[in-house]
């Protein structure tokens, strides 16, 4: 089940097959909780906000008008419901909390079994703004090619080349000034 | 841009399976745990079969159905009895649709200048 084409599993979904819709959820789990990371900038936050984004996705199968492109329809929706999460915490919290000024603050309990550098490039990513930090965990974490992100985002790809640069120099310098020594990959 | 610059950091800490293996299974689980009622809908609104099809139909057309018999038999009572004019002769209907020329040569089984008609 789980090499099946996403056009598969959405029919499938479509008449309510558990097994379909539970192998769309592990293909895509990965990458809709690091847009959800992207956005929100906060571990915690981007769980809630990717679980939810799936449920929605449930909810609303009859919309994803071309099934073969779900994964592109299910980015929207949790970019959607990270956005909108984090103008209710910032309304809950009396707070305005622009989207690239959200911080990792992470929560106490998890905080314990948090090592220092998890935390710090916790840190270090919620200063970057959204499309920044979405790209540089697609690329950087997930694996993916500057196209197929330039294509979910809806951006040009030059301009993808040039966040994932800013991304890497920001995040490489908030870490420094943090006292820590960024582990690089060789790539 | 320098080489160094544009080297990728590890951001492999981020990932929640670092510092928790069995986070991507409890996360699936989560989802399907919340998807299992939305699924089961579906599944119920997918799985219509011709024999229920039918009493869905039927349940909806037999009131319907009794409905108008109803109306049109209060309709036809309120009219009253359809009035008769009595026994209607043959010749009477007959005369009544065909021309006179035509009917007096069946009718009588000769022709119009009394010559003898062909048999039937």
């Amino acid at each position: 089940m789980t090499s099946a084409s996403d056009e598969d599993l959405v029919r499938a979904s479509l008449a309510g097959d558990e097994f379909a819709f539970g192998a769309l959820v592990r293909k895509h789990q990965r990458v809709a909780y690091m847009t959800a990371l992207g956005v929100t900038g906060r571990p915690e936050d981007a769980e809630d906000v990717a679980q939810e984004a799936f449920l929605v996705a449930l909810e609303r199968l009859e919309d994803c008008r071309d099934p073969a492109r779900f994964l592109g329809w299910l980015l929207t929706i949790v970019r959607n419901r990270g956005r909108n999460y984090l103008r209710r915490e910032g309304l809950r919290r009396g707070e305005v909390i622009p989207p690239h000024l959200a911080s990792g603050e992470p929560g106490p309990e998890r905080d314990l079994d948090r090592s220092r550098l998890t935390a710090s490039l916790e840190e270090a990513l919620g200063e970057l703004n959204e499309v920044r930090r979405q790209v540089v965990l697609l690329h950087d974490l997930e694996g993916w090619k500057h196209r197929e992100i330039a294509e979910t985002l809806d951006i040009p790809e030059g301009t993808v080349r040039s966040h994932l640069h800013f991304a890497r120099k920001a995040l490489r310098e908030a870490l420094e000034g943090m006292g820590e020594t960024p582990r690089e990959l060789d790539r | 841009m320098s080489k160094h610059e544009d080297r990728p950091i590890d951001l492999t800490p981020l990932d929640p399976q670092a510092g928790d293996p069995g986070y991507w299974d409890r996360f699936h689980g989560e989802v399907m745990d919340r998807a299992r009622m939305p699924l089961a809908r579906r599944r119920r609104d997918a799985d219509v079969h011709v024999p229920e099809l039918l009493f869905r139909w039927g349940r909806l057309v037999a009131p319907v159905a009794a409905a108008a018999a109803v109306l049109a038999a209060l309709a036809l009572f309120s009219e009253g009895p359809i009035s008769s004019s009595g026994p209607v002769a043959v010749d009477d209907v007959l005369e009544a649709e065909f021309p006179s020329a035509e009917l007096a040569v069946v009718l009588t089984g000769s022709g119009p200048n009394g010559a003898p008609q062909r048999d039937w």
